[in-house]
């Protein structure tokens, strides 16, 4: 049978077999599948985040936009911080390989484009070892010209390994001016310093990036054009209170003080718009270039460094005996790691410990580069001396324990409860019986004690503490320092008063310059604690002002009538004959303040701090300087006291600012009689013109045999001090020689006069009036010995009373 | 109603029933087919732009192979049962002497291994053909062995005596499976190509499983897989490798491990890409992993470029196709008249979701990684070949009658 043999080959599928097929297809069709759907959903629901992260991580390549920092300007709008564009320049060892590009010759040419301003040689050599590596920087803040060569160089030997990055470079156009404030920009674009770092945010702006699409080689994902860029936004724009011609003032006279007196340990001022506490100018001697932060630029500061580093060796650091006026600039710990010793003025080497390592020598190098970095007018205390006898005054009067008409008898010493010893005035005869106004004039360390002792130590206290000179001004500064004071439970102890006598006149505590400043604002202008600030607006980059700064007042401290009486009390200390402050005096000017001479407590018991403030016009108060001058050398000559040194600083200074800031002078009684203005005589006759100056109160030399005076010396409309020997050349006599400035520094008035207009040349004298005081020398001279000036040129003079026994100062 | 005409009505049932194949199986087939050429030509795009600068060279070889493919399928689905049966063993000698000439005169492959017979610019891969013509051997034993026991399963010693019963069961149900088994994984071993091996191993235990070899003789057999396995990832015999990609299974991303760093790479761009997909993807044609992140990207690892592009969604309504393939094959197999024919749609249908679960898992490393194509997707011709092959002798052994 056909059918059944077929039958027979045919095996039909058995009831097992359709079981286990069933079975399969559950397993095969559904519950494998089943894990799977599990599993994609972890993978691309669940951790979708942390993939799309990775995958964007190694599939895009980022590139930061640096954005343009802010500028920052003074307050006329001048300049002084501004980012412009630079670049960066990257070789790439990985596309080197991959491009068979000659690294030896790419890293020669480059070295030689630009010179030291990017890595040498050798260090682009060794980049290229980093063989797996995209991205070594050889290059950084390069010149736009400099990098035009780069880029040409690139171009033409169409090189992959070699990028050219752009990025922001800061400009400080105006050098070492307002440095401290300002600050710098570090590595990495980050603010560094000054209002660099407190404004860090406001500056900076937020970075861009570029981020591009790359394939696992590194380079564009070919056809598939991806790119994002995301702009960055340029850093808003700060203007600061500052004005750079006041802080170039400010600046020129400290160092000029610094000079003058062999200041060991730098100098630091500040001028404070006495109305509104915004920082007019504020300074720390020695400065730096914020374009080259990193070098000492000082050029005796560099001496000392060699000389460290070429002492080392030999044995021998004589050398620095002749730099002894910067040794003071040098940190405690720098000068111990030295081995220098300060000591009776003077600083000695402790031969033992001049075996640096190089690393110490780098230390060294450091420290001094950071310590002018510092604006130590705003962190570093001090002890303010007989200046703080200002806040006694103020608070004595205000409270009303004192009055103008009392007078305060002074022997030389008084004894105070709580002391072993008698406390001394520094002028041991004594000051006698004085006047409230004498006794300030005279900064009577007795009459002082007396007055602070009337006040009371809880009085006292809350006066210190309303005048904000124990908490932080709040300006916007980092690193404001702080003051020290005792403790409210010594310092009020009825039992030993001598805390609150010392503090009488200033000393046994340490406030900050800028504390006792804004402090002395506050009796100058009505009594009212002002906030100091440095900002006084902030713009975006359109120049849309987002914020401005209002003045703020902290609280009123005294009243009216009290701050008048103590600019009145104030302005006598300058003016008056027997008037501490006098070296301070500026011609046409109102001048009041008050000195300070303080012995640098538990440091070397031959170290002073020496400062004078005040402010002007004295009847109507706009600014305050405020000039601190740390540890004087005695090897100056110059008797050691905030009256012979620091006050013919801020003289100088206000005689420069207070001209520029639109004050008139009034010439006037002393000043009207010390000096006037040259007229022009230019085109008279000969006879005219001689007329003329003698009205003018000159006496005339005429110059040729001429009958028409063709020109004259000096010029017209100048400030020369009566009395002077005026020129007037006639036709066909014109002198065109240059004179050499005789050296008339520490000479009489009288002598330097004579010495000048021997030469032909012209004095004009500021500073204390010439016939107040037979010890009236020259401290200052506006044209440096041996310049060379034309025939005629008035050469100012700074005169100041080196009268010992008027000048509270050091002890000898 | 005479024999003549009883056997003519037979026979006229019989040429209907070879008139209609399943359309909805081709169907799917051939969209399955379609999707994986529009995914390799995305996969592969990137690469062949980069490195020969035609794009496209990857793709049109596939399409031609497919047209190929198609040829083959039709020509197969034409084929009586008969025609299978009859060289069910022949093929699967073709295809162990094949194996056994690869080894003498075959190319490496650039993931190594010798794998490939060239033959002018035509390379085949005779594991690829192995694998459905071994699927043909193992149903043709099944039921010859069937009857076999038939017969002596009525048998009263088969009845009482437990010894011979075994004896029995294993000879017909067991060694024969493994016999063939045991001479193919042997030379895939030298060639090596281990990973084809476990396609193998499943594929064996899957249709002795439906042909209905006891579970007691299957789990011995798991058992001893399981220890060959632990065997090769503690001795590191015949290679370091089955440790290595445990380790790397267990954590890619500890890179800190020398070890995975170095051998997790393709997982970890594989997790990348599949993970950075999401729900939606990133678009077809946009996958970034494959500009030259993601290696195999157009071959082994071609799913991940699928997710990464179609997102979760996408790779789910991929993978439901071929749910859709895989359950009606099964049903036809259900539905097929003869042992036979049910062991081969069966048993090819069985390793089609086997290389779609082991390439996925691979992809999204629920397991450790081995090299298996993803069936119609994978770049290579032999297999795509075969599977068309495969296909075919589905649709050829379950033609319906309307």
């Amino acid at each position: 049978m056909k059918n059944a043999l077929k039958q027979d080959k045919t095996v039909k599928p058995g009831r097992t077999v359709l079981v286990r097929t069933w079975l399969l297809l559950a397993l095969c069709g559904f519950v494998a599948f089943g894990a799977l759907v599990y599993k994609l959903f972890e993978i691309q629901i669940r951790d979708v985040e942390t993939y799309t992260r990775l995958a964007i991580n190694q599939q895009t390549r980022s590139t930061k936009i640096t954005a343009s920092r802010g500028t920052i300007y003074d307050a006329k709008g001048k300049i002084l911080a501004q980012s412009a564009t630079a670049y960066r320049v990257v070789v790439s060892p990985a596309e080197m390989i991959t491009n068979k590009e000659d690294p030896k010759l790419i890293a020669e040419t480059l070295a030689g484009i630009w010179g030291d301003k990017g890595a040498d040689f050798p260090t682009i050599m060794s980049k290229w070892n980093n063989t797996k590596s995209w991205h070594e920087v050889v290059a950084q803040k390069l010149e736009p010209d400099v990098a035009a060569l780069v880029r040409n160089y690139k171009a033409e030997n169409k090189l992959k390994s070699v990028h050219l990055i752009e990025e922001s470079k800061r400009y400080y156009p105006a050098g070492n001016i307002a440095s401290q404030i300002i600050g710098f920009v570090g590595d990495e674009n980050k603010g560094m310093y000054g209002i660099e770092s407190y404004y860090e945010s406001t500056l900076r702006g937020v970075a861009g990036r570029s981020i591009r699409a790359t394939n696992a080689k590194g380079t564009d994902m070919l056809y598939m054009q991806y790119e994002n860029y995301y702009d960055s936004a340029q850093g808003n724009s700060i203007t600061l209170t500052v004005d750079a011609t006041l802080q170039y003032y400010l600046e020129k006279h400290l160092s000029q003080a610094v000079i003058d007196n062999q200041i060991r340990n730098g100098a630091m001022g500040i001028m404070m718009d006495v109305n509104t506490g915004a920082i007019l100018a504020a300074a720390s001697v020695p400065d730096y270039d914020p374009n080259a932060y990193n070098t000492l630029n000082d050029s005796a500061n560099s001496l000392l460094i060699g000389a460290i580093e070429s002492g080392k060796n030999s044995g021998s650091i004589a050398n620095l005996s002749l730099q002894e006026g910067v040794l003071g600039t040098l940190d405690e710990s720098t000068k111990s790691l030295l081995g220098l010793t300060t000591s009776q003025g003077h600083t000695t080497w402790n031969g033992g410990a001049v075996d640096f390592t190089p690393e110490e020598a780098d230390q060294l190098k450091l420290n001094a580069i950071r310590a002018q970095w510092k604006s130590r007018e705003f962190a570093d205390s001090y002890e303010p001396g007989s200046t703080f006898k200002i806040i006694t005054l103020a608070a004595a009067l205000d409270a009303g324990v004192i009055s103008e008409s009392e007078s305060f008898y002074c022997g030389g010493s008084m004894n105070v409860l709580g002391r072993t010893t008698p406390l001394n005035c520094w002028k041991r005869t004594g000051h006698g019986s004085q006047m409230l106004e004498q006794a300030a004039q005279h900064s009577c360390n007795v009459a002082f004690v007396n007055i602070g002792l009337r006040v009371g130590a809880d009085l006292f206290y809350d006066y210190i503490d309303a005048f904000g000179l124990k908490s932080k001004t709040g300006l916007d500064v980092t690193g404001e320092g702080s003051s020290i004071w005792w403790s409210d439970e010594i310092f009020k102890n009825p039992q030993n008063k001598s805390q609150l006598a010392s503090a009488s006149f200033g000393q046994t505590f340490n406030i900050t310059p800028l504390q006792m400043i804004t402090a002395v604002s506050a009796v100058a202008n009505g009594g009212y604690l002002m906030k100091p600030y440095l900002v006084s607006s902030v713009s975006a980059p359109d120049g849309t002002q987002l914020k401005s700064t209002e003045p703020t007042v902290v609280r009123q401290v005294i009243s009216e009538q009290t701050s008048i009486k103590c600019r009145q009390i104030l302005e006598s200390v300058v003016s008056g004959k027997d008037g501490t402050g006098k070296n301070a005096r500026v011609a046409g000017y109102r001048i009041a303040g008050k000195t300070g001479t303080a012995e640098k407590v538990g440091q070397n018991s031959d170290e002073y701090v020496v400062s004078f403030v005040g402010f002007a016009p004295a009847d109507n108060p706009r600014i305050a300087v405020l000039v601190l001058l740390d540890s004087p050398s005695r090897n100056s000559g110059i008797y050691i006291s905030g009256g012979v040194m620091a006050a013919p600083a801020v003289g100088n200074i206000f005689a420069d600012a207070l001209p520029y800031l639109g004050v008139d002078p009034e010439l006037q009684g002393d000043a009207a009689s010390r000096s006037a203005v040259v007229p022009n005589v230019k085109t008279l006759s000969t006879t005219d013109a001689k007329q003329k100056f003698e009205d003018a109160g000159f006496t005339v030399r005429v110059f040729g045999e001429g009958s028409t005076a063709v020109d004259q010396a000096p010029f017209s409309n100048v400030l020369v001090d009566s009395g002077s020997q005026v020129i007037i050349y006639t036709e066909g006599f014109k002198p065109d020689q240059t004179i050499e400035v005789p050296n008339v520094f520490g000479m009489s008035y009288n002598s330097a006069k004579a010495a000048l207009e021997s030469m032909g040349l012209f004095i004009r004298a500021v500073g204390v009036n010439p016939s107040e005081s037979s010890k009236i020398v020259v401290a200052r001279q506006s044209f440096e010995t041996g310049s060379e000036v034309a025939f005629g040129t008035v050469v100012e003079v700074t005169l100041i009373d080196n009268d010992t026994s008027v000048m509270e100062g050091g002890r000898n | 109603m005479s024999e003549t005409t009883a056997l003519h009505a037979a026979q006229d049932v019989s040429d209907r029933r070879s008139k209609h194949i399943d359309i909805v199986f081709l169907a799917l087939t051939l969209l399955i087919l379609a999707v994986g050429l529009v995914m390799l030509l995305s996969a592969s795009y990137a690469r062949e732009y980069y490195t020969t600068g035609n794009p496209m060279r990857i793709f049109n070889r596939q399409v031609l192979l497919s047209a190929v493919g198609i040829v083959a399928l039709l020509i197969l689905t034409t084929l009586p049962e008969t025609f299978y049966d009859k060289f069910a063993i022949i093929s699967v000698v073709v295809s162990v002497i094949g194996l056994i000439v690869v080894l003498f005169v075959g190319t490496e492959a650039d993931t190594g291994g010798v794998r490939a017979i060239l033959i002018g610019p035509i390379s085949i891969q005779p594991s690829e053909f192995a694998k459905f013509t071994v699927i043909l051997a193992f149903a043709k034993l099944s039921v010859r062995n069937e009857k076999k026991m038939k017969k002596l399963r009525s048998t009263l010693d088969f009845k009482q005596n437990w010894k011979y019963r075994l004896k029995v069961e294993l000879w017909y149900t067991v060694f024969p499976y493994c016999v063939i088994l045991a001479v193919i994984c042997g030379l895939l071993v030298l060639e090596p190509h281990v990973s084809a091996c476990i396609i193998f191993i499943f594929i064996t235990g899957a249709m002795m499983f439906q042909s209905g070899t006891k579970i007691r003789y299957l789990l011995i057999l798991l058992a001893l897989v399981a220890l060959a396995g632990i065997f090769m990832y503690k001795t590191g015999v015949p290679g370091d490798y089955v440790k290595q990609r445990v380790v790397v299974w267990q954590d890619p991303w500890n890179t800190e491990d020398p070890v995975v760093d170095k051998w997790g790479y393709q997982t970890r761009q594989s997790l990348i890409a599949v993970g950075s997909g999401g729900l939606m993807g990133l678009g077809l044609g946009q996958s970034r992993q494959k500009h030259l992140y993601l290696p195999e990207e157009h071959n082994d690892f071609i799913f991940s470029i699928v997710c990464e592009e179609l997102g979760f969604v996408g790779a789910l309504l991929i993978l439901s196709m071929f749910v859709l393939l895989i359950v009606r094959g099964y049903w036809l197999a259900l539905r097929a008249k003869t042992k036979f024919s049910s062991l081969v749609i069966a048993g090819i249908t069985t390793q089609l979701a086997l290389q779609v679960f082991l390439n996925v898992s691979v992809v999204t490393n629920l397991i450790p990684c081995t090299g298996i194509s993803l069936p119609f997707f994978s770049y290579g011709g032999s297999a795509l070949l075969c599977q068309m092959s495969g296909m075919g002798i589905i649709l050829a052994l379950s033609k319906q009658p309307n």
